[in-house]
């Protein structure tokens, strides 16, 4: 028998949910989206239950179900075991040098190393930074081949969420993809409110034919691209993902279409004081507690965006909001967590921070473990055994139990301060990013060798390709 | 009235403001005077408050907004009366490929607010429609906006691009993924990480600081 789990009650219940389920079925029959794309809306426009208005399309309540329930999320068997895990990067430009520890722009180097380190760690997810030192036409797609030559799970299964930034770019993904193996998809990011990018939506729709993946994802802010409210934001995003949903549905039969659980009912923060994204607020965290019950109520994967920070460096702040943010989303059900190693609303990337999340997840992991309850935990005949004054240091079952009994830190070590002087007075920061350069030395995983010389092969000619460098340049 | 005007304006009334705007043209009191003594003053505390963080977003649109609809009632009186000279004429857009349009916005409208003539281009602008409205209005300055880190780089080509043009507007810009390290790196004339920021920016970029 196992002591109950720890969880917490309340938030969003059932009636209130299907309140809004029904309020953004009718905002999408009522109201609609803008769809700026005369192809697109020629082919919505051929089924029943859509109706054109100009450039604005809206769809019958039965015809959005069919789009949701058509939707399969092929979550991978780490996620089904229940095991927790952080995704850790998503593109960013900037980082901490994993070697002085300055801000700087993120080179191909960079990638290299970050991709290793969160190998070693498990993590999974988009590849962490953008090769700032090479070519805009190449970086998303070396960020993909670096991926996938120095990891197991990264870019690779549904936690991933990487751009292709043009039609021909994707080509060459997908050709890589192709060439190892590895997932490919295709992702539409709306534009709040109620619209989509146009040239996002046309690369999806020259997509269209080949059976591909696409995903749907929207990031409505709370009083600048919706309702001030966060409830009246999850709701916008609610009926923004239903409907985006639906447009791809229609529009890429062939490939299965679903919401990016990476963003699953996103609806961000806003600092009007400061006029910035915020990630790791009371309110953000309270908005993670309705996207959680919300994925429940759809039979979403769960993954919560609870390692971001506004702190622009590995400090205090960003350690208070994350873990606060992780063990609330941690009791109400998430196993999996996203945005490790992003620092300053995401702007930065620092290496040594995932190695500290890696242990705040582990930490939190730990308090929320089950437990078994029984006579042999009880420990009753030990209690019996010991006489007044007595100890349990050499009883058999203190040998036995003791490494296995206690969660042993890696970083948050236990010392007293004699031992921490005599271990060299380190800082966490010190420590992590020691560990973090031992684990890069050490990782030792790396794709079959005649895919990787595949995936040179493809990269060099991408770097040849003028229709791919003309696909990302500006005209002048 | 005067210091009424400016309450208003600080207040974000834009009624107020408007109606004594409108009373102070028809007692016969110049423009320019309005503009200089009620309008200016009271958008220079808002500017002043919004560096300090005491007054937040939609206090200073709403104040913004303020001094645009009474800035519009002064105008058809500047022609006869003078003045409706401004700090400097600017271009904006974000650039091509980027469709995200709240920074650049708010960056326009402050601008304005603060004195200067704004061109507002829009979203995914290419760079010779910039260059062409900046020659076209002989543009002091041109502010270029990106969200995305792929749009970021096409700032590099743009301002490329305009000095090759031969234009005398200086460059500044701004966005989430843009750093005074990659400002400085592009060889623009200068970034900033916020609208406020973004006003004295321009102010020293024209000399008007």
């Amino acid at each position: 028998m196992k002591i109950e789990n720890f969880g917490l009650q309340g938030g969003l219940n059932k009636e209130q949910i299907d309140y809004m389920h029904e309020k953004a079925m009718w905002l999408i029959e009522t109201s609609g989206i803008q769809v700026p794309h005369e192809g697109v809306l020629k082919l919505l426009a051929e089924h029943d239950g859509v109706t054109i208005d100009g450039d604005m399309a809206k769809f019958k309540p039965e015809l959005v179900q069919q789009a949701m329930d058509a939707a399969v999320y092929d979550v991978p068997d780490y996620y089904k075991q229940g095991k927790w895990f952080m995704s850790a990067g998503a593109h960013q430009t900037a980082c901490y040098d994993l070697e002085t520890g300055k801000l700087k722009q993120a080179t191909s180097d960079d990638l290299v190393k970050f991709i290793k380190l969160g190998d070693a760690l498990d993590t999974v997810g988009s590849a962490p930074v953008v090769p700032m030192d090479v070519p805009v036409h190449l970086q998303h797609i070396l960020m993909h081949k670096t991926a996938w030559e120095n990891s197991r799970y990264r870019c690779n299964d549904i936690f991933e969420h990487m751009d292709k930034p043009s039609y021909e770019c994707a080509n060459y993904v997908h050709e890589m993809a192709q060439a190892a193996g590895k997932r490919f998809t295709f992702g539409i990011w709306m534009i709040s409110p109620k619209s989509f990018d146009a040239h996002n939506l046309d690369v999806a729709y020259r997509l269209r034919d080949k059976g591909i993946p696409m995903w749907l994802a929207t990031m409505p802010q709370a009083g600048v691209t919706a309702p001030i409210s966060i409830l009246g934001t999850v709701l916008q995003s609610m009926y923004e993902h239903f409907a985006g949903l639906t447009v791809l549905y229609l529009m890429n039969p062939k490939g299965n279409n679903y919401i990016s659980p990476n963003d699953a009912f996103e609806a961000n923060t806003f600092s009007m004081k400061y006029i910035t994204f915020v990630y790791g607020s009371v309110e953000y965290i309270q908005h993670s507690l309705h996207q959680i019950a919300l994925c429940k109520y759809y039979d979403l994967p769960i993954i919560v965006k609870s390692l971001l920070t506004s702190s622009q460096e590995p400090d205090a702040h960003a350690a208070a909001e994350m873990s606060i943010h992780t063990l609330i989303a941690g009791l109400a059900g998430a196993r999996a967590f996203r945005c490790g190693g992003l620092l300053s609303t995401g702007e930065i990337y620092c290496g040594e921070w995932v190695v500290v999340l890696n242990e705040i997840l582990q930490y939190i992991q730990n308090i929320l473990k089950e437990e078994e309850f029984s006579e042999e935990r009880l420990m009753i005949q030990d209690i019996i055994d010991v006489g007044p004054g007595g100890t349990y240091i050499d009883k058999k079952s203190t040998y036995e139990m003791f490494r296995r009994e206690y969660w042993m830190p890696q970083l948050f070590e236990h010392t007293n301060l004699g031992q921490w002087l005599d271990l060299g007075q380190k800082t966490i920061r010190q420590q992590a990013r020691e560990m973090a350069q031992k684990l890069i030395a050490e990782h030792s995983y790396e794709i079959d060798k005649d895919v990787k010389k595949e995936l040179g092969k493809i990269y060099e000619r991408a770097k040849k390709d003028s229709d791919l460098e003309k696909s990302l340049k500006l005209e002048i | 009235m005067f210091e009424e005007l400016k309450a208003s304006i600080i207040a974000g009334d834009q009624e107020k403001a408007t109606g004594l705007t409108t009373k102070m043209l028809n007692d016969g009191i110049g423009p320019q005077k309005i503009l200089k003594e009620g309008l200016v003053p009271g958008m220079d505390v808002v500017g002043e408050k919004f560096r300090s963080y005491e007054m937040w977003l939609p206090e200073v649109i709403l104040s913004a907004k303020a001094m645009k609809a009474s800035t519009e009632l002064l105008k058809p009186y500047w022609d006869q009366n003078g003045g409706g000279e401004t700090l400097g004429k600017i271009v904006i857009a974000t650039v091509e490929g980027d469709v995200h349009d709240i920074g650049k916005n708010l960056v326009s409208m402050m601008l304005e607010s603060a004195g200067f003539e704004m061109t507002d281009l829009g979203v995914n602008v290419k760079i010779q429609a910039i260059i062409d409205a900046a020659n076209r209005v002989d543009a002091d300055l041109i502010g270029l906006s990106a969200l995305l880190t792929t749009t970021m780089l096409a700032m590099k080509s743009a301002i490329k691009a305009i000095r090759g043009s031969g234009s005398k507007a200086k460059v500044m810009v701004g966005g989430s993924p843009i750093t005074q390290e990659y400002a400085s790196e592009i060889e623009s004339d200068g970034f900033a990480p916020d609208a406020l920021r973004a006003i004295t920016l321009a102010k020293k970029l024209v000399g008007k600081s």
